[in-house]
């Protein structure tokens, strides 16, 4: 049995969360129980974690992705 | 430069973040299983480079150095009081890194590049401590000197550019001064310098700053410092920092001296590290690789090729010995690397014999082609003669009744020996040390009391200054001369001689 922690902001509905807990299920396969982590700073979306890997689809990490890009150019 | 205006900037806004794809950020994570005496187990992380730098919670960093399949062990750099089980560890992707090139001149950094001068360092390139050394193909032979202006050392040892001269002696016998007096005689040279302190107190390396400072050597100096407070992994790795600074103005073609002052707390520095992350320990407690450790790191000395840059870095690494015993382990392992060692001796140290160089001990083992051929000329017989009457003192301490020839070559051999003394910070130009050279050898100073050598020494000069002004800037300037200028020269301090005869 494999957890995969997933951080949301608070205002993450029940709904939401169930319908992403399906997805990520359907895509890596059975066998992983999940728990739900709240962390403010995430703002929007979710950070997934699952042995040792990180994949972050918050808003907050995103927007700093864009804000970097911007700056780059 | 024309200004954009507002509609030009949120079209390009528009466009680019159009253009951006949320796709997801995926990473690896760590996390701390143990941590104590500034080394923690890491799980997870797979694919973590050897040496690679990782980031702990509240910004401490790590160095990755025991990689397995389950897990790595890494060594803190800063103090481990924010680590705690189970906090995530991200890898960097970068091996530690230090920043080079001219910014750094005058400064002093940590081995991780950041200032310790209070003041903002702006660098533009960054090198990794570790580097790989030169291959055979890339380096020419040693044939440029570099000089101390220290007359012992340029006359008997002498330091070509590229070279490896260890600096070993015991405690208080005057090892950073010799290395500081070579960094102080680099003023007004195309020869930049790097001086590295490892695990040295705190205010001896204040004091060397403030001392390098002071006789304006900071100029073309860069101080990489780790002082006994900080982590053994900070410690090991400063001397590899100061190496890579160095490289950075090979790289340019330029001469560097590098002084690593001392090799003996790095060793000591990496048996900590090493028996921290639980490595078998070896003879003394060092680990198997401690010969590696100071190997690889001084065959990064070289002098390059035209053709891969042409620059040199000549290595004064300094070890500590306890009670002059020079076969101790790290000792004798660093003679065998280095190309040459000046041995410092306690006694001599004590009897005023100051810089107390071992002339029986000490070699060069590049030789003579490192040395001006106007210093060539008058060195020759140096070394023998010194032997000679070391051997003769021993032989007729306790003999009261000397034959004439006796006397006098004892009486040579001290002159000899009041010449070679020479203050601290108080540099000779190549022109001064041929002349010394020259007036021992016509017998100037045989006579002049040991105490008043200094003076009469310094009235030489100026008395030289004067007459062979022309001839001193040659000899500064080519470090060669032909018979007839040489001719001058023992006139005019034959003259010197005739006038101040006492």
């Amino acid at each position: 049995m494999r957890e995969a922690i997933v951080t949301v902001a608070s205002n993450f509905s029940d709904e939401n969360y169930e319908r992403l807990r399906e997805g990520l299920l359907r895509r890596l396969g059975g066998d992983i129980v999940f728990r739900r982590v709240e962390d403010e700073s995430v703002v929007g979306g979710f950070i997934l974690r699952l042995d040792g890997i990180v994949c972050d689809m918050s808003l907050a990490s995103q927007l700093k992705k864009l804000g970097k890009e911007l700056a780059d150019d | 430069m024309i200004e954009p205006g507002i509609s030009e900037i949120s079209s390009f806004l528009k466009e680019k973040v159009a253009g951006f794809r949320n796709d997801p950020i995926s990473y690896h994570e760590g996390k701390v299983i143990s941590v104590g005496d500034g080394v923690a187990r890491v799980a997870g992380l797979p694919g973590c480079l050897y040496g690679e730098l990782l980031e702990f919670r509240g910004c401490v960093y790590g160095m990755a150095m025991d990689l397995s399949a389950d897990g790595l062990g890494a060594v803190l750099f800063d103090n481990a009081d924010t680590v705690a089980i189970g906090d995530t560890v991200l890898g960097t992707g970068r091996v530690a890194e230090i920043p080079v090139g001219e910014k750094l001149l005058g400064r002093v950094v940590d081995p991780i590049g950041r200032p310790m001068d209070g003041k903002p360092l702006e660098a533009d390139r960054f090198l990794p401590a570790e580097r790989p050394a030169p291959s055979i193909i890339q380096r020419r032979p040693i044939d440029t000197p570099l000089e101390t202006g220290i007359l012992a050392i340029d006359s008997m040892i002498p330091i070509g550019r590229g070279q490896r001269e260890l600096i070993i002696g015991d405690r208080q016998t005057g090892k950073t001064s010799i290395a500081l007096d070579a960094i102080f005689n680099q003023k007004d040279t195309d020869v930049y310098c790097v001086y590295c302190a490892i695990g040295q107190k705190a205010s001896s390396i204040a004091y060397t700053v403030q001392t390098l400072r002071e006789n304006g050597a900071m100029d073309y100096t860069v101080v990489v410092a780790s002082p006994a407070s900080d982590s053994p992994a900070t410690q090991y790795l400063a001397p590899y920092c100061a190496c890579s600074i160095a490289e950075g103005f090979m790289q340019k073609g330029a001469d560097v001296l590098v002084v690593y002052d001392d090799l003996s707390k790095h060793a000591v520095a990496y048996r900590a590290m090493s028996l921290l992350l639980h490595r078998p320990p070896g003879r003394e407690a060092y680990p198997g690789d401690i010969f590696y450790l100071h190997s690889r790191l001084l065959e990064r000395s070289a002098a390059l090729k035209e053709e891969f840059g042409g620059g040199t870095i000549t290595a004064l690494p300094i070890i500590e010995t306890a009670g002059g015993n020079i076969s101790a382990y790290i000792p004798t392992n660093v003679i065998s690397i280095t190309d040459g060692q000046i041995f410092l001796e306690n006694e001599l140290f004590h009897s005023g014999v100051r810089p107390a160089v071992n002339t029986g001990l000490s070699v060069s083992r590049v030789g003579k082609a490192s040395q001006h051929k106007a210093m060539r000329g008058v060195s020759g017989t140096l070394r023998i003669d010194l032997a000679q009457y070391r051997e003769l003192a021993v032989f007729t301490r306790f003999g009261s009744d000397i034959d004439e020839s006796t006397g006098r070559q004892l009486r040579r051999g001290e002159c000899l020996v009041d010449l070679l003394k020479q203050g601290k910070g108080r540099p000779y130009s190549l022109f001064q040390e041929v002349s010394v050279l020259t007036a021992y050898r016509a017998d100037v100073f045989l006579g002049t009391p040991s105490k008043e050598v200094p003076a009469r020494l310094e009235k030489m000069f100026a008395y030289l200054h004067r007459r062979c002004a022309s001839l001193e800037k040659i000899v500064n300037a080519h470090g060669e001369m032909d018979d007839e200028e040489f001719e001058e020269l023992k006139n005019a301090i034959a003259a010197f001689g005739a006038q101040t005869q006492q």
